[in-house]
This record gives C-alpha cells, sequence and structure tokens, in this order.
C-alpha cells in the first residue's frame, strides 16, 4: 500500500503523466464537442460510439493507403457520413432518437467490423507530433505545450470554437433556440430541420476524428470495437459539464487523468484479480458524475436544451 | 410539397404490412451491401435465406437463439413504452448467469432436476439486482438510467472476466477461464432429441403469452403502457410515478436474468469468458422490430434468430465475416423505425404554392 | 379633419372549411389611435389580426398600408412594413435569457452590450423593467409580456397589434401596461388593442370596432356608449350562456382547515385557512393565472398530499394524506384544468381513457383484469349522454378538438354521479356552445345536491356559475363569501393582494356577468 502511495506522489506531478492524460481525454473531448453542438440543437444522438468507429475505420485505413493528411479528413467524413443516416431517420422520417441512435451503434459496430477485416493488425506508423524538435525540448512546456499529434490541438480549437459559436455568434443563439423550443424557433422562421441536420453531420464528424485519435495515434491499429464504450463516455461528460463547452473540456481531462491512474496503478504491479476492478472504474465513476450532476434540477433546467430527444414535425 | 398529418386511430393491420415492407427494404440493402463487398448477391441472398429452414438443425440452431432475445425483449419493450430506457440488458443478463453459476455452486452442483427453478430463479434476482441500481439512481437523484444502465454493462463485463478467471476458475480447464461444468441434471433437457432446442423455450413462449394478457387486459398492463411522458395523467390516475421506473426497470432486469440463467443451463452448461454474445444489445433491436408488442416480439425475435443463422451460413458458403449479421439486424431496425412514420401519419402530396392552412382562432 | 388612416382593410373575407372566419369586413386606423376589437371567441378577431400580421392571406379584400394597396405575405413583410404583433400566447424561449431572446426576434443581433443598450432605452421611455441577464422560465407572466412588447418595439413598429394581452395580468400590471400604451400612442403609434373585457376597451381605447360572427356590427367610441350596450352589440340577441339556478344548500361535506402546503419554483406556499364545500352549492375560486390554482387543484385531489390527514376532511373523515384513489372511494371526483397529458392520456383511445379516472370501478375490472367490453360501453355512454362528436371510441384522445374531449373528460366524471366535484377551468379553450353545455352540466348536478369547487381564471364564469366565491392570490385563499356580496372594487383588489379579506360593502356598484 505503501508503495502504491509512493508512486502517486512520484508518479502524478510529473510531464509524463500530463501528456498521457491529454492523450486519454482528446478523444473523448472530440467526440464529446461533437455531442454538445448535436444536444443543444435539441437532438440527442446515441450513435457516438458507431461514428467513432467509422472515424476509426476510415482515418486508419486512409492514412495506411495514402497518408495522415488524407486520414483525417477521410475520418471526419465518415463519421458526418454515418451521422448523415441518423439525420435522414430522425429529422426527415422523424423516427424516435433514442432507437434511431442506438441502431446507428449496432450498424457502426457491424460494419466497421465487416469492411475493417483486413485491417486487423495491421502496422502504421505512429504520427509524428506538429511541432519542431527544439520546441518540445523546453523543459516541462515543451512537451506539455507543443509535444502533441495534430488531434490534440483539433481538439483544443473544437472546443474552444464550440464555445465561440454557441454563445457568441448569431447563428450559434439561433441553434440554440432551436434545441429549446422548436416550435417557438419555427415560427421565428429558423429552418428547424436544416439547423438539425447541420449539428448532426458536424457532431458526426467530431466523433469521426475522436475514434481516429485512437486508431491513428494512440494504439496505432485498427481492431474491431476499439472504441470500447467511449461513445458513451462521451455522452456521460456532456451531462457532467451540463451542456457548457468550458466545462467539458475540464471534465475531459479530469476523465483522462482517472483513466491514465487506472492504467498506471495496474502497471505497478498490483495483483491480477484487483485489475478487473480497476477497469471497472472509469465506468463506476461515470455514473458516480451522473448522479452527481443530475441532482441539481435548476442548474439542468438554465442550461439543458428543453426539447432535446423530442420529434419535430412542422405544422402542416 | 409532402404533408404528414397523424392518424387518428392505430391499425393492426397497417403495422403489419409496414413491418414486412421493413424486411423487404432490408433484404435490398442486403443485397447492395453483398455486391459492393465483391460477393454475387442473388446467390449470397438466397443462401442467407433458405438455409436457415433447411434442416432440424437450422430450426433449432435458430430457436435456440430466439429464445434468450425474446425473453430480454419482452422486458425491455414494457419500460420502453413508458419511456424508460433500459439498454444495460446485457449487464442484467450477465449477472443473471453469474447468479445461476452461484446457485448450482452454493447448492454442491446437485444431481437433482428440482435445482433448476432455484438456478433459474437466483438468475432472475441477479439481474433485477443489477437493473435496481439504475433505478434507484433515477428515482433518488434523477441520474439518466439510459447511461447508468450502460455503464454497469462493462462493470458486469470485469465481474464475469473477475469470477472465470479467479473465484470458480476450473482447476482442470487447462487454464481456460471457465467454471466446472453443470450437473447433467441441472442441463434442461431437449424437448426434441438430437437438437438444441430446450425446455427453456417453454418458459419463454409462456411468459411472453403472459405479458401480452397483462399488457392489453390488466390494470397492471394497463399502468404500464401509460407512457412516463405523461407523468401527470399518472398521478391523476392514482399511480405513483416513481413505480413504473422501478416496475419496468426490476422485470426487464428480472427477465434478462432470467434469460441468463436459462442460456447457462440450456446452452452453455458452464460459465466462461465467453458467455455473451451481446443478446442484450440484440434484443434491443427486437423490442423495436416486435413495436413494444409481446406478439410482435415473438415474431421479431425469431427474424433476428433466423438473421443469425442467415450470417452463419453466409460466411461457410462465401467467406463473409459475421458481423453482416450485425448490420443486418441495424438496417432492419432503421427500416422499421422509417416504416413507423406511415403508421403514424397520413403521408398527403400537397402542390407546390399550396396556401398553408391555420385553423380559425 | 382627421389623420389618413395608417392601416385600411377593405371588404376582407376569410373563409375556413365550413367556417366563414370574415365576412366582408372593413376596418380603419390612424397614427397615435388606440383602436379596440372587441368580439367574443370565434368572432373573427384573431382570423383579422392574422391576416393583418402575414400569417393568412384573404380570401377577398384589399389591405392598404398609408393609401397605397399592399400584399403581406409573411410575418416578415408585415415588420418590414412597420407592424408588429404581441401574441396572447408568448412565443418565448424559456432557457435562454432576456437579451437572447430579443435578439432573436431582430435581424442579425447578436447579444451583447450594444443589444442591451437599445433595450435599456426601450425600456426607461416606456416603463418596461426588465433584466436583460434573467432566464426566462424564472420571470412572471407579466415580465415576459414585457419581453415580448420590448422586442416588438425595437422594430420601431407604426402599428402596434395585441392579442389579449391582459389575460395574464394582475390588475397592477395591466395598469403598468395601459400606461405603456398610452406613451406609444402619443409617439403616433397606431395600436390595435383585442379584448373581450368592456371596462379596459372603455378606460384606454379611442375607438372600438365590434366584430360579431365574422361580421363587423358596429363601430363606436368607446367611451361614450355604455357597456350594456357593448355588450348586447358583442353577443346579439343570443340568450345569456349560463343562468344561475337556485339551490339550497345542505350540510358541509368537504371541509379544508389550515393547510399549508410548498410550492415549486421559489414560489409561496399554498395557505388556505378555511374553505367548505356544501351539497348543493357551487364554490368559485377566481384569481389570476399562477397564483397556486394548480397546487390547490392538486391537494384537493390527492396528487399532493397535505401535511396532516385532518387538513383535510370530507363527511368528517380525515382524508389530507389519502391519494386521488382513496378520495375518489370516497365519493369526490376531480377534473384538472390541462386535457390533454393530465385529465387523458394523448395517445390512449377514448376507451382507455374512460378507464383513467374510474381505477376503483369494480364494475369495469376485478382483482386487476379489466372487463374491455363493460369499458367500451362505458366510453360510449360518456359520449353519447354529452354530445362527444368523434369517429368511434377507438379514437385515440389527441385526435378530438379540445371541446370534444373535454366534453368526453367531463363527462366521465359526471356520469359518476359524484357527491362532490373539484373542477379546475372547465371550459377553458373551449367553444363557446360546449362551455354552455358544460357549465349547464354543473349546475345540474348541483341541482342535484351535489358540493362543486370551480378554479377558474374567467370571473364571468364564476359570477354566472358560483353561490359562494373566494380569491386565490400569491397562495393565499381568502375567505369565502356569497357571490353577491362581492363587488368588482373587492374582487380586484383580493386578486391584487392589496386586501385580501377587505370588507365587501365598500363600493356599491352592481355586478352583472359579462360575455
Amino acid at each position: 500500500m505503501s508503495g502504491l502511495f509512493e508512486f502517486l506522489i512520484s508518479d502524478l506531478l510529473t510531464v509524463s503523466f500530463a501528456v498521457a492524460v491529454i492523450g486519454a481525454a482528446t478523444p473523448l473531448l472530440l467526440a464529446a464537442t461533437g455531442e454538445l453542438i448535436v444536444e443543444r440543437s435539441g437532438v440527442l444522438n446515441l450513435g457516438v460510439e458507431g461514428m467513432m468507429l467509422a472515424g476509426a475505420l476510415a482515418g486508419f485505413a486512409a492514412s495506411q493507403e495514402l497518408s495522415y493528411a488524407v486520414g483525417i479528413p477521410a475520418a471526419a467524413l465518415a463519421g458526418a457520413l454515418l451521422a448523415l443516416i441518423f439525420a435522414f431517420f430522425s429529422q426527415t422520417l422523424l423516427t424516435n432518437q433514442v432507437a434511431t441512435g442506438l441502431a446507428l451503434t449496432i450498424f457502426g459496430i457491424g460494419i466497421t467490423k465487416l469492411i475493417g477485416e483486413p485491417y486487423t493488425g495491421t502496422p502504421l506508423e505512429p504520427m509524428a507530433p506538429l511541432f519542431s524538435e527544439s520546441l518540445q525540448q523546453i523543459p516541462v512546456i515543451g512537451p506539455i505545450v507543443f509535444g502533441h499529434d495534430p488531434f490534440v490541438y483539433l481538439s483544443i480549437v473544437g472546443i474552444l470554437g464550440t464555445w465561440y459559436f454557441l454563445f457568441r455568434t448569431r447563428a450559434g443563439l439561433i441553434l440554440r433556440a432551436v434545441g429549446e423550443d422548436h416550435s417557438s424557433a419555427h415560427a421565428l422562421g429558423c429552418h428547424v430541420v436544416r439547423i438539425r441536420y447541420a449539428a448532426i453531420l458536424a457532431g458526426g464528424a467530431f466523433a469521426g476524428l475522436g475514434g481516429a485519435y485512437m486508431s491513428m495515434v494512440k494504439t496505432p491499429q485498427w481492431n474491431e470495437g476499439m472504441t470500447a464504450g467511449s461513445g458513451w463516455i462521451a455522452l456521460a461528460l456532456i451531462v457532467f459539464a451540463t451542456w457548457r463547452p468550458m466545462r467539458l473540456w475540464l471534465g475531459a481531462y479530469l476523465f483522462g487523468a482517472l483513466l491514465v491512474l487506472q492504467l498506471r496503478i495496474q502497471g505497478t504491479g498490483v495483483s491480477v484479480g484487483v485489475t478487473y476492478f480497476l477497469t471497472m472504474v472509469p465506468y463506476l465513476a461515470t455514473i458516480v458524475v451522473l448522479v452527481i450532476m443530475s441532482w441539481d434540477k435548476v442548474a439542468l433546467r438554465r442550461h439543458a436544451p428543453a426539447s432535446i430527444g423530442k420529434i419535430f414535425k412542422p405544422a402542416s | 410539397m409532402i404533408r404528414l398529418v397523424p392518424r387518428t386511430r392505430p391499425s393492426l393491420l397497417l403495422q403489419a404490412g409496414t413491418s414486412i415492407l421493413a424486411v423487404l427494404l432490408t433484404l435490398l440493402f442486403g443485397m447492395i451491401m453483398f455486391a459492393l463487398l465483391g460477393n454475387p448477391p442473388f446467390e449470397v441472398l438466397s443462401v442467407f435465406l433458405t438455409s436457415p429452414l433447411s434442416s432440424l438443425f437450422d430450426i433449432s440452431d435458430l430457436l435456440v437463439k430466439a429464445g434468450p432475445l425474446i425473453l430480454i425483449a419482452l422486458g425491455l419493450a414494457v419500460g420502453y413504452r413508458a419511456n424508460i430506457w433500459n439498454i444495460g440488458a446485457e449487464g442484467q443478463f450477465l449477472l443473471g448467469s453469474i447468479f445461476g453459476m452461484g446457485a448450482v455452486l452454493a447448492l454442491g452442483n446437485p444431481a437433482t432436476i428440482w435445482a433448476v427453478p432455484i438456478v433459474l430463479i437466483a438468475g432472475a434476482v441477479g439481474g433485477m439486482l443489477w437493473a435496481a441500481i439504475p433505478a434507484a439512481l433515477r428515482t433518488a437523484f434523477n441520474a439518466s438510467e439510459l447511461l447508468t444502465s450502460l455503464m454497469l454493462v462493462y462493470v458486469a463485463q470485469q465481474l464475469l472476466y473477475f469470477m472465470v478467471n479467479q473465484v470458480w476458475k476450473n482447476p482442470l480447464s487447462f487454464g481456460w477461464p471457465e467454471t466446472v461444468e453443470l450437473n447433467e441434471a441441472l442441463q434442461l433437457p431437449a424437448l426434441i432429441d438430437g437438437t438444441g432446442i430446450h425446455a427453456g423455450l417453454i418458459i419463454v413462449v409462456t411468459i411472453a403469452a403472459v405479458l401480452a394478457i397483462l399488457t392489453f387486459r390488466t390494470t397492471f398492463g394497463y399502468r404500464m403502457r401509460m407512457a412516463e411522458l405523461t407523468p401527470k395523467a399518472l398521478r391523476f390516475a392514482g399511480f405513483g410515478e416513481k413505480a413504473t421506473i422501478w416496475i419496468s426497470l426490476l422485470l426487464s432486469g428480472g427477465l434478462a436474468g432470467l434469460a441468463g440463467a436459462i442460456e447457462l443451463s440450456a446452452t452453455f452448461e458452464k460459465l466462461n469468458d465467453q458467455f455473451s454474445l451481446g443478446y442484450g444489445f440484440t434484443a434491443i433491436i427486437v423490442a423495436f422490430l416486435g413495436r413494444l408488442n409481446p406478439i410482435g416480439i415473438v415474431l421479431g425475435g425469431l427474424l433476428v434468430g433466423f438473421t443469425f443463422v442467415g450470417g452463419d451460413w453466409i460466411r461457410v458458403s462465401h467467406g463473409i465475416n459475421d458481423a453482416a449479421a450485425d448490420v443486418f439486424q441495424a438496417s432492419l431496425l432503421f427500416f422499421v423505425l422509417a416504416c413507423d412514420l406511415i403508421t403514424r401519419y397520413r403521408v398527403q402530396w400537397v402542390g407546390h404554392g399550396h396556401q398553408k392552412r391555420v385553423p380559425a382562432e | 379633419m382627421p389623420d389618413a388612416p395608417l392601416l385600411e382593410l377593405v371588404g376582407i373575407t376569410r373563409r375556413f372549411p365550413g367556417v366563414l372566419a370574415n365576412d366582408d369586413i372593413d376596418f380603419a386606423i390612424t397614427p397615435g389611435e388606440i383602436h379596440a376589437l372587441l368580439g367574443e371567441n370565434g368572432a373573427g378577431k384573431s382570423t383579422l389580426m392574422k391576416i393583418i400580421a402575414g400569417l393568412l392571406a384573404p380570401d377577398e379584400g384589399e389591405i392598404r398600408w398609408r393609401g397605397r394597396p399592399v400584399t403581406i405575405r409573411s410575418p416578415i413583410a408585415a415588420r418590414d412594413l412597420g407592424i408588429g404583433m404581441v401574441h396572447q400566447h408568448f412565443a418565448l424561449f424559456e432557457g435562454l435569457s432576456v437579451a437572447e431572446n430579443i435578439a432573436l426576434s431582430l435581424p442579425k443581433a447578436v447579444p451583447g452590450t450594444a443589444l442591451t443598450g437599445r433595450l435599456n432605452a426601450v425600456a426607461e421611455q416606456y416603463g418596461l423593467k426588465l433584466d436583460p441577464d434573467a432566464h426566462v422560465f424564472e420571470l412572471s407572466a407579466g415580465e415576459k409580456q414585457r419581453i415580448e412588447i420590448v422586442r416588438t418595439l425595437l422594430q420601431e413598429p407604426k402599428l402596434l397589434i395585441l392579442d389579449e394581452p391582459t389575460s395574464v395580468l394582475t390588475p397592477g400590471e395591466t395598469e403598468q401596461l395601459f400606461d405603456t400604451l398610452r406613451r406609444l400612442a402619443a409617439d403616433d403609434t397606431a395600436i390595435v388593442f383585442i379584448s373581450h373585457k368592456l371596462q379596459e376597451v372603455r378606460l384606454l381605447c379611442d375607438q372600438a370596432t365590434i366584430l360579431r360572427g365574422g361580421r363587423v356590427v358596429a363601430e363606436c367610441r368607446p367611451a361614450d356608449v355604455d357597456a350594456e350596450q357593448i355588450a348586447e352589440l358583442m353577443l346579439g340577441d343570443r340568450p345569456p350562456a349560463t343562468e344561475r339556478q337556485d339551490r339550497q344548500a345542505g350540510a358541509t361535506i368537504l371541509k379544508v382547515k389550515d393547510l399549508e402546503l410548498a410550492r415549486s419554483g421559489g414560489a409561496k406556499p399554498l395557505v388556505v385557512g378555511e374553505l367548505s364545500l356544501r351539497a348543493g352549492e357551487i364554490v368559485g375560486v377566481a384569481g389570476v393565472a399562477g397564483n397556486g390554482q394548480e397546487a390547490l387543484y392538486r391537494t384537493l385531489s390527492g396528487e399532493d398530499l397535505a401535511a396532516r390527514p385532518d387538513c383535510i376532511t370530507y363527511n368528517d373523515k380525515p382524508i389530507g394524506r389519502s391519494g386521488p384513489n382513496a378520495r375518489r372511494a370516497a365519493g369526490i371526483a376531480f377534473l384538472p384544468e390541462e386535457r390533454l397529458g393530465h385529465a387523458a392520456v394523448p395517445n390512449f383511445t377514448l376507451t382507455d381513457n374512460a378507464l383513467l379516472s374510474n381505477l376503483i370501478d369494480r364494475r369495469l375490472h376485478r382483482r386487476g383484469w379489466i372487463f374491455r367490453g363493460r369499458l367500451s360501453r362505458r366510453a360510449q355512454d360518456i359520449s353519447d349522454g354529452h354530445d362527444v362528436r368523434h369517429s368511434g371510441i377507438d379514437q385515440l384522445a389527441s385526435g378530438l378538438s379540445g371541446g370534444n374531449l373535454q366534453k368526453f373528460v367531463v363527462g366521465r366524471e359526471l356520469d359518476k354521479q359524484p357527491a362532490c366535484l373539484i373542477i379546475d377551468q372547465p371550459t377553458w379553450g373551449v367553444d363557446p356552445g360546449a362551455a354552455t353545455r358544460i357549465r349547464d352540466e354543473l349546475q345540474r348536478l348541483a341541482g342535484n345536491g351535489a358540493a362543486i369547487l370551480v378554479i377558474s381564471q374567467d370571473l364571468d364564469e364564476l359570477i354566472g356559475l358560483c353561490d359562494q366565491l373566494a380569491v386565490l392570490h400569491d397562495g393565499v385563499l381568502s375567505p369565502t363569501r356569497p357571490v353577491q356580496d362581492w363587488t368588482i372594487h373587492a374582487l380586484g383588489l383580493a386578486m391584487t393582494g392589496a386586501e385580501p379579506t377587505a370588507p365587501a360593502e365598500a363600493e356599491p356598484a352592481p355586478m352583472r356577468a359579462l360575455p
């Protein structure tokens, strides 16, 4: 036990820990950013996991066959393509969003397994950091600020941009209005369905990027079902953040820290039996977080989009 | 311009018709998918469609796969109709198998058939307990049962791995993560010799019938049909709001747990780390395929069982990955949901530039 | 020489299937004029205003703006002309802030300091106090209306239309609104004031146009004409909607004493000092919406429980902590305000909805087993007995019109022959024919010896229907008093909370049911 304590002291405050946390948090942050936009427009897309897998496979395959420069947009496109299915069914055909989202996840798992079979276990060169060697060698700041691959910077630009878009632009205000009360927004002349299509596609692109981070940078390889529930954790993070971008950023990094900590404790040579329980920790933590954040109903009312998940049928 | 007018009365005939349409659309989609994967679409489709009914063995396989799916979906549908989203049936299914195995071992793996009901009840209790967690968190803290029940699936998986790797590991298993085999007396007997069709399927059919009657002919079903979306109407009728949440989660958890115990006793005959085939997730599809109606769910379960067996066959005949079955099931769900549009609305064509009609006053 | 009209309507006609909503209507308004549009529900006021606001196109007739014929194709076209409309039902985003709501209604506006400045300027100029950062769901109905008005004013309209603006306001808020409107008129804004409240119109408006059955029946200066004449013009030669029957009050059946109950959303708690319902008597609860009506209904129905059982007694038995079905078993029936979603399940058939408040009825089920045949017969009987028009009892409740569904749910409760009935807003949003029918049925039930409590925001309805009246303000229920002892003045004071228990003889003005 004292060994564990020493480990925590010696490891927690290190640069490598911070770098690892950012790495673990990035796919969650990317996927959750996308879903935040979707939910703020009043749509609940439970297909995040499926869209992440589509992005993971497309990003991996395109990087291997062509280049990373193609891989990143390919991942976003693949996520958006699956999102388009969801948008068509939920917005045009007015299907139940919970059921449609679940169908999309199952579809995503199946179709990537089907198409991805030849890529399983094939190698991919790890992606290089974005900045030059000299910048990375600056003590402490170097590895934390300049030591990452493009995805990490993309995720930060993404969440900051999402904040700016939602709260400082007219388009963002309209999107939130649509999410708050689609009937009133429609009466004001907003194109509810069109706006939601756009939000769902953007959400899919972000989820695709989140998945691609796992296959192109983190592992880097393709395995069926490799996202292992990250999409669902991203969904829970949004509740944790009560639909606020800055809290989402914080939440993703806290969660990343938890993931890294859990893995590192497993690496300290605890008995095999304990590892099963350590693996449970992120999922249990998600439940605890949900409980705490759902408690305050007034805060939920103030920030949660009121028409989330409801079907919008324009008056005929 | 298309205009959608809500239908003011439900129609069973229309539901049946649109379900058939959904199946046809799925088959069309499947052919396109096979063609894109470089296989002769008609040939693959004919194998997919004919093989599951080609022999007693295949039919038995279909029924055995459909059984747990139907059982789990029956429970889920009760909650879904009330807008309570238990999507963690997979975890409740696993807990059912763990509790069932626990009962077997606690009784000393006895050579008596009378212990079977205890094993099955233990399974149901395990599933109920696992589902009670999201129910308690939802009723006490307003936490989304959708996400909590799902998170518990991952926890249940780790629990299963822990049990079969550490606690109950059979010393004679050559290192495989699995328990001892159930005593032959504890294995649900086959109904037809030489097939896997087991007595558990009778339980499934019975429960489906009971639920069908409960749903439409009793005040219990009346309460459960009242969507949770109308909490005021629930209170007006004198029903507690929280009771609906508890009932639907305990019922769905219990049936999923029972399915886990039946699988343990009738099919696997031991617990191992490959125990789950994802029935808990596939059952969600079955519930919607059946339009959340007990009789529909029996048909939906058979249809999904069919895609499993058909999927096995096209892997054998054309080397197509068994994920094809997943894709089939997901697209079947997509099309069923889409075709629901026709059952809920009348679709009318309205010429362009037609003046919008707003009712007076 | 009067000013040239700002807006002129000539021969406007609009038909709906089966209804001639507007029939050859002429109407004109000049800048700075406050013009009342008077009429009962269904007289065609809203249709006419929707035509002006670009929401509907007329079938015939011409619209002239500053003397030029125009076609108003959309609300945006109306706005561009200078026409602003404040709707009866607020189209606000509850979860967004005041400033964000206002920004949304202005083209190209983004919330920020520039907008807040303009907002404050308009608010100050016309006496409309608003906190730009408050979330709408935290505001009162009066404050919400101010947002609507401010955002319409920011578009600098030449013509402002207000649809029943005082229906949600307290008398004090109404005064404030009138002050704002007078200031606007002084700045040469033309105002169309839609109402059916004669006193307000006489107080505020320069000119009035009275509609009945889709036609203009009169034009007048409201200040010069007495209220009774206008009322007759609005009503026509039709007999008054309800005639209060003579009844003999019997023993006290339901009694509420020292009840106090916390309400959600930070509102003051519900406090009922004493309330008695006697056999053969209708007691009315007046009050402006949102003053605790729902809490009162829910406490009496058992959907919310009182702190102690003896807070509510029924035939001397304490029922304060009994649920709805225990109270129903004792002989009380309830009907909440919201038809669809509270009194009826939208996606249930009428047959299924017939069971909703009858789960204690052993004729309809035994030990949970529902007798479907008897239940359908019950649904059929309710429909037949109460003139519910539908295409079969297997129709979904959501497919029925408001009036027909209300007749169905009222009928469901009345057919139980309850000894006591608690009913919230019995005729809200119901067509006049159905409303009359429902009021008559309530009279008949009281005549047969039932004790009835009617919660309503429609004063005229209460005065026409009730023997006793109490007022609910800010959660506090005043003592009940025979209806003839109340004066408009006393009621007004009680509803504003100025003097909740003011003595009745303050002003001897006779009370008269207005249509």
